[in-house]
């Protein structure tokens, strides 16, 4: 964009403001961000991907507060089915999808089973950007010693399969959400830690981080007003995708046996589906890889296309405009 | 402080950085930067520095602003010159002292390092205290090359020029920061409006006028320069070489003005210090340098500029190759690998930069005052071809 066209722009809008110099609108520029958030909403697979999961939370939360019965229904035993096991066929007794074989319902479950992945992405993502950004800041901000302390602790981290640490920690600390999103973070801290690693390192040598230091700045004031927005950007795509991460590790734990019996979770469901497919039952299978696949296949292409509007390297101004 | 004396005094500067490898970590090698340059700008004058790059003219102007911390040397800003005289002296006599044996001399060669230490601690920007380097820091501003790279691309332009004001305390409200901020865009040439947008909506040119704005902020006394123009269409230049002197006049500023375009800094400077490999091998007021160019080098770079006219016949001064590596500077003269006129002693033998005529100074041993003055030059007989300065012209002007 160049100056002329700006100018004259600015020279429009004033003109077509209400007239008194006063009160003519301010010529505000346009961020960084908001040019993201334009390029975002330019983008329709994000649109359509962004409108899958904004449906996904609200069914959630709704089903969540207990509205239409589906808390009730996800957990409502059949009585009979305790001594027999008792599948109901997809479409009997109001059951869209049946039930599993405690009589549960299995559309329910798998609604309440969005809940528990949200919760779980969530609480992992929250404990795990602390985490990368403590270790990556340092290690990039400081160099030296502390960058090869950090560097190496990073090497161990990832060196040991993520999965098996998962479960040790599980089985050390015992099972609950909380345990398995803290579990998540101490493997899923690297990545994004790697990243403001290297981050930091361009920051600090490059030259508005050199400027505001001629100009007197601190550390402290370099980091959180230079560094750190610029880094914002990583943090929040590895968020988006780190919860689909989480979603297929819950799955595979469940098939370990690490999961919490009596919660519906997706990784539950598949867990006790799966072994009622030799007996030719396959229909339970229907409801939770259905949801979990929708929701992992929208997670990820909303995250890919953060990830493209947001990176500013991608950043092309002049299509925005237009 | 001195009326008219000399606001900067470098002396002795040195940066080398360290090349570390292997584990544990281990300095390699190093590479000098910039090895002993001493200079002085006078009150309001600009000094030019010219040299290819990599002969660490962006590391001098980094470490002459307090970026760097160099390995060794010392930065007079704004100090009465009997204060670096005793400095000198003092550091001389140290050195005198140094040999000396014997209890008495002991304690006098303490003595003397304590006073040289109080008197650094006060006037050497590389010895100043923590706090006092932060408020002597408005003082001297860095203009950088890029435009695109120095401007935080997150933040508005009110906020990248009035940081300065932020960190310094300028201004006591957010008003009155704001004010002073369209202040000096406009002094720089920008609409005041700007304040509220952001580096991407600028171009190069504007860009660089931000930048400008963001060092005169602060109303320092002096701006280093490092190469404020280089990375402009040609067009530009012009413009942005008028406001830095439409600035200069405003603010009563001095300028270190860092170039590789003999052009830019024929138009710009009253002195002019030629850089090769970390060392200033010529120094001489502007017109003097350009006519009488009397190293080799500064001879090569001069002739090696264009000349706008076809029917001038140019003959190049030999000089072949690449500048060698910092890293390992060749011994003796470091120009002698390239140097059509190198005899055995510039190759044992490294050069002082000395007196070759009146404010002239050549560190060559085929020089005077080593040699006598070689005759009109290999170039171009009467002298140099109509100022390579033409070449740089605002279109239509």
């Amino acid at each position: 964009m160049s100056g002329g066209n700006m100018g004259g722009m600015s020279a429009t809008r004033r003109k077509t403001g209400d007239g008194t110099v006063e009160n003519r609108r301010r010529d505000r520029g346009t961020s960084p961000f908001r040019l993201s958030m334009r390029r975002l909403a330019r983008d329709r697979s994000a649109m359509v991907a962004a409108a899958i999961i904004t449906a996904f939370i609200a069914t959630a939360l709704v089903a969540g507060s207990g509205a239409f019965g589906i808390k009730a229904a996800a957990t409502e035993f059949d009585e009979n089915s305790l001594d027999t096991m008792r599948y109901l066929p997809v479409g009997t007794e109001g059951h869209i999808l049946g039930t599993d074989g405690f009589g549960r319902d299995v559309l329910a479950r798998s609604i309440m089973g969005i809940r528990t992945a949200l919760y779980l992405g969530y609480l992992a993502g929250l404990m795990t950007v602390p985490i990368a950004l403590l270790f990556g800041a340092v290690a990039g901000w400081y160099g030296g010693l502390v960058d090869d302390a950090v560097t190496w602790l990073m090497s161990v981290v990832v060196a040991v399969p993520g999965i098996l640490l998962i479960m040790s920690l599980i089985q050390i600390v015992g099972k609950s959400f909380t345990t398995m999103a803290f579990a998540f973070a101490v493997t899923g801290w690297v990545g994004l830690a790697r990243v403001v690693r290297g981050a930091f390192l361009q920051a600090r040598e490059s030259e508005y981080v050199l400027a505001a230091r001629a100009l007197g700045a601190g550390d402290a004031r370099i980091v959180f007003r230079h560094v750190l927005p610029n880094v914002f950007h990583f943090v929040t795509v590895n968020f988006v995708l780190q919860f689909v991460g989480v979603v297929k590790s819950e799955v595979f734990l469940a098939f370990v046996g690490l999961t919490l019996v009596g919660e519906a979770t997706w990784g539950s469901m598949i867990d006790s589906a799966r072994s009622e497919v030799s007996s030719g039952r396959w229909q339970n299978l229907i409801g939770p890889t259905l949801f979990m696949g929708i929701f992992l296949m929208a997670m990820t292409v909303f995250g890919d296309s953060l990830r493209d509007a947001l990176d500013p390297k991608l950043k092309n101004s002049e299509e925005v405009r237009s | 402080m001195n009326g008219d004396g000399f606001l900067v005094d470098a002396r002795g500067l040195e940066k080398r950085f360290a090349i570390k490898a292997g584990f544990p970590r281990r300095t390699v090698a190093e590479v000098r930067a910039v090895d002993g340059v001493s200079f002085e700008v006078r009150r309001g004058r600009t000094f030019g520095l010219v040299g290819e790059s990599g002969c660490g003219k962006t590391t001098l102007a980094r470490t002459m602003v307090g970026l760097y911390r160099p390995t060794a040397g010392s930065l007079f800003f704004d100090t009465p010159a009997d204060k670096v005289e005793l400095v000198l002296e003092l550091r001389a006599r140290i050195a005198e002292a140094g040999t000396a044996r014997g209890p008495a001399a002991r304690a006098e060669l303490a003595g003397l390092e304590e006073r040289l230490e109080v008197l650094r601690r006060e006037y050497d920007v590389y010895s100043l205290p923590k706090r006092k380097l932060a408020a002597k820091r408005r003082e001297f501003q860095l203009v950088f090359q890029d435009p695109w790279g120095s401007l935080d691309p997150r933040m508005t332009v009110g906020h990248i020029v009035g940081e300065g004001l932020v960190v310094h305390g300028i201004g006591g409200s957010r008003a009155e920061r704001a004010d002073l901020v369209r202040e000096t865009l406009a002094s720089c040439g920008l609409d005041p409006d700007a304040i509220d947008r952001y580096p991407h909506e600028f171009s190069g040119g504007q860009r660089q006028r931000i930048g400008i704005a963001r060092a005169l902020a602060l109303r320092p006394k002096l701006l280093v320069l490092d190469e404020p123009v280089s990375a402009l269409d040609v067009s530009i230049r012009v413009q942005i070489l008028d406001l830095l002197k439409d600035i200069k006049d405003a603010y009563g500023l001095t300028y270190v003005f860092i170039a590789h375009d003999l052009a830019v800094v024929e138009r710009v400077a009253d002195e002019v210090g030629v850089m090769y490999l970390g060392k200033i091998v010529e120094r001489a007021g502007r017109a003097d340098l350009f006519s009488r160019r009397f190293h080799p080098y500064t001879r090569a770079l001069i002739d090696a500029a264009p000349v706008p006219d076809p029917n001038v016949v140019r003959r190049r001064a030999p000089v072949r190759g690449e500048p060698p590596s910092p890293i390992a500077p060749p011994p003796g003269c470091r120009f002698h690998p390239r140097c059509p006129e190198a005899a055995e002693r510039c190759r044992v033998e490294e050069p002082p930069l000395v007196q070759a005529a009146p404010g002239h100074y050549v560190a060559c041993w085929m020089r005077p005052p080593h040699r006598a003055a070689p005759g009109p030059g290999p170039a171009l007989p009467g002298g140099r071809p109509p100022s390579a300065g033409a070449t740089v012209r605002a279109p239509g002007a």
